[in-house]
């Protein structure tokens, strides 16, 4: 009896290590990161492979896609989210569209990342002058209300959809930068950031080596929901006018145009504010996800 | 005495106390105010004395992890203080630190063998394979099993991380290490082991310490002379042994009757100090001590005490010892 048990234990202990258990494991533990990851993933396979899913080309307008007295047609089998007041698939429109919104929300958060980042570890790291005079421009960039500070500049370059993404990154590092800010003054107290000077490591090595991967998490969690918001933002710049133009689709512009046909063609508004929802929605749950397995001491062996 | 390894001479730090708007400077605090005193190869040097009198500032001020206001630090007869910043890069490693808490001096993001090597790359000494096999053999060498080479620092129980703080301290081979209080957040039976170990060590690379301290049983175990500061300022400095036997300053003859003595039939009078540890940003007038001091007499209130050798190599800073 003695010897036979330790045996059964072995052999799960063996069956607790396989992969597949350790996948299931962490699913049960992190659910809402799993979902959150899942619903990115969908976004970035309709972005990239939007030819192969849609059903036409985005610009292509259809006969039989009004009705006879004019009308947007309702989904059917051809148009099955219906089609727009001159004639294009909303189906095909939207999954195009994920292609603006991800782009945008992707590469402004990592501009303003970059940016952030970097002003925030030097403000935090120093001190002093250097961090009053970063912080004070924080303060600036902050205090324009956001849209019509973007607004304001992509006015100024001409809007496109490249320069909705270079407004969104340039203007949006002020909260990044306080974030890493704040993680620095918190964790530059602790000795093991004294011991790098004692051993003679530069200011640069201890700010990016050191200190950096110890801010990790709260900044991946905020570029995280940053993304989720830069994807509301482009799509109100689109709504707006100014951002991607037509007849590229944006979930912006297709909401701006759905809101005007909302009384007899609502599908044309639906379909691109649930897509947003749910982007933003996936963002966010992989944000949140994220905050809880990016910490080491959570995670179990 | 052997010869001197680092002399450390009027060692000053004073922080400004800034107010108001304009962040005007309204004050000083002393924190370490005037302190003085030479090392020898291969000694040990205790550092005692209450929370806040200055000593973690002082072992750090030789280091210039804070810069110090005045006074001067001699390396082997050469001021560190002045060095250029390249200079400063080599003498650091002839000059590391034990810090006091094994959770806080170890960054959670690396593993064991990033720590120990980190010293190596930034001074850019051997290859990868070579500072691999370093790491080995110094996790051998403080009691750790080379093995635990890729693991993190919250896997290690509090002893274990000293140890690992320790052998980071020790990878750029220094001659000398200031142990910042290295045993005060452990167990007393660890304790114990990490100081054998600190002995074992001092015996093998030939080291000289700086141990600083505020548990005057580890002191006494380990230091071969005990420098006593109160307020910033030395009280007194001298032997071990004629500390613990002969102490002439009123202040470390209250502190040693707070030791407790482990034989409950032997009953000794307990001088217990009044007052709290007067703000080092308004030192008292005179002896800094004299506030709570038992024995004050009235020159101790009006004059600063010169620093005197009143015994042979027994320096104490007391108008009436």
């Amino acid at each position: 009896m003695s010897i036979s048990t330790p045996a059964t234990n072995q052999t799960v202990t063996a069956q607790e290590r396989s992969f597949v258990f350790k996948v299931f494991k962490s699913i049960r533990q992190f659910p809402m990161l799993y979902l959150g990851a899942l619903i990115v993933l969908a976004l970035i396979v309709c972005a990239v492979f939007a030819p192969e899913i849609a059903h036409y080309p985005y610009q292509k307008q259809f006969m039989d896609g009004l009705t006879q007295d004019g009308q947007p047609h309702p989904p059917n089998a051809q148009f099955i989210w219906g089609a727009d007041e001159v004639g294009r698939d909303v189906y095909s429109r939207v999954i195009y569209g994920s292609r603006v919104s991800l782009t945008v929300g992707v590469f402004s958060t990592a501009i303003s990342l970059l940016i952030g980042t970097v002003l925030g570890l030097i403000s935090g790291y120093f001190g002093g002058f250097i961090d009053m005079v970063i912080m004070r421009l924080t303060d600036t960039v902050l205090a324009f209300p956001f849209l019509i500070f973007c607004m304001a500049l992509v006015a100024i370059l001409s809007p496109s959809e490249k320069n909705v993404l270079f407004a969104i990154g340039v203007l949006g590092w002020g909260t990044m930068a306080r974030v890493v800010r704040g993680q620095v003054l918190a964790v530059k107290e602790f000795e093991y950031v004294q011991a790098a000077r004692a051993i003679g490591a530069s200011s640069w090595r201890i700010m990016f080596v050191a200190l950096l991967p110890n801010i990790f998490g709260p900044v991946m969690v905020l570029a995280a929901l940053n993304v989720g918001s830069n994807i509301i933002l482009e799509s109100g710049l689109s709504y707006l006018g100014i951002g991607v133009q037509q007849p590229v689709p944006s979930w912006g512009n297709m909401i701006a145009e759905g809101l005007q046909t909302y009384q007899f063609a609502p599908w044309m508004l639906w379909a691109p504010g649930i897509a947003l929802v749910i982007a933003v929605l996936g963002f966010n749950l992989l944000a949140d996800g994220l905050r809880d397995i990016l910490d080491p001491r959570n995670v179990t062996r | 005495m052997s010869d001197t390894l680092i002399e450390v001479r009027e060692l000053r730090k004073h922080f400004p106390i800034r107010r108001g708007v304009l962040q005007r400077v309204t004050g000083h605090v002393r924190a370490v105010d005037g302190v003085g005193f030479r090392v020898g190869k291969g000694e040990t040097l205790g550092v005692v004395g209450e929370s806040g009198c200055g000593k973690s500032t002082m072992g750090r001020s030789i280091l210039r992890l804070i810069e110090p206001t005045s006074g001067t630090v001699e390396f082997q007869g050469k001021n560190i203080l002045n060095l250029s910043k390249a200079d400063m890069q080599l003498m650091r490693r002839q000059m590391q630190i034990v810090f006091q808490d094994p959770y806080a001096s170890l960054n959670p993001r690396f593993t064991v063998a990033k720590t120990l090597m980190e010293p190596m790359i930034v001074h850019k000494l051997h290859d990868k394979a070579t500072r691999m096999s370093r790491v080995k053999s110094l996790l051998e060498r403080v009691g750790l099993d080379p093995d635990y080479a890729e693991r993190f620092p919250h896997e290690f129980s509090g002893g274990q991380r000293q140890r690992i703080g320790i052998a980071r301290a020790l990878t750029l081979n220094p001659k000398l290490l200031i142990l910042d209080e290295p045993v005060a957040a452990l167990d007393v039976s660890v304790q114990s082991q990490v100081l054998n170990l600190l002995k074992d060590l001092q015996d093998e690379f030939a080291l000289t310490y700086l141990f600083i301290a505020h548990d005057l049983s580890v002191v006494r175990h380990i230091s071969d002379r005990v420098l006593v500061l109160y307020l910033g300022r030395m009280a007194e400095l001298a032997d071990t042994d004629s500390i613990f036997s002969d102490p002439l300053h009123p202040y470390t003859k209250a502190l040693l009757s707070a030791v407790p003595i482990p034989d409950p039939d032997v009953r000794r009078e307990r001088i217990i100090l009044k007052g709290d540890l007067p703000s080092p940003a308004n030192p008292p007038k005179g002896c800094p001590f004299h506030t709570r001091c038992p024995v004050a007499a009235q020159i101790c209130r009006e004059q600063v005490p010169e620093w005197r050798e009143a015994k042979q190599g027994h320096f104490v800073a007391c108008h009436l010892a």
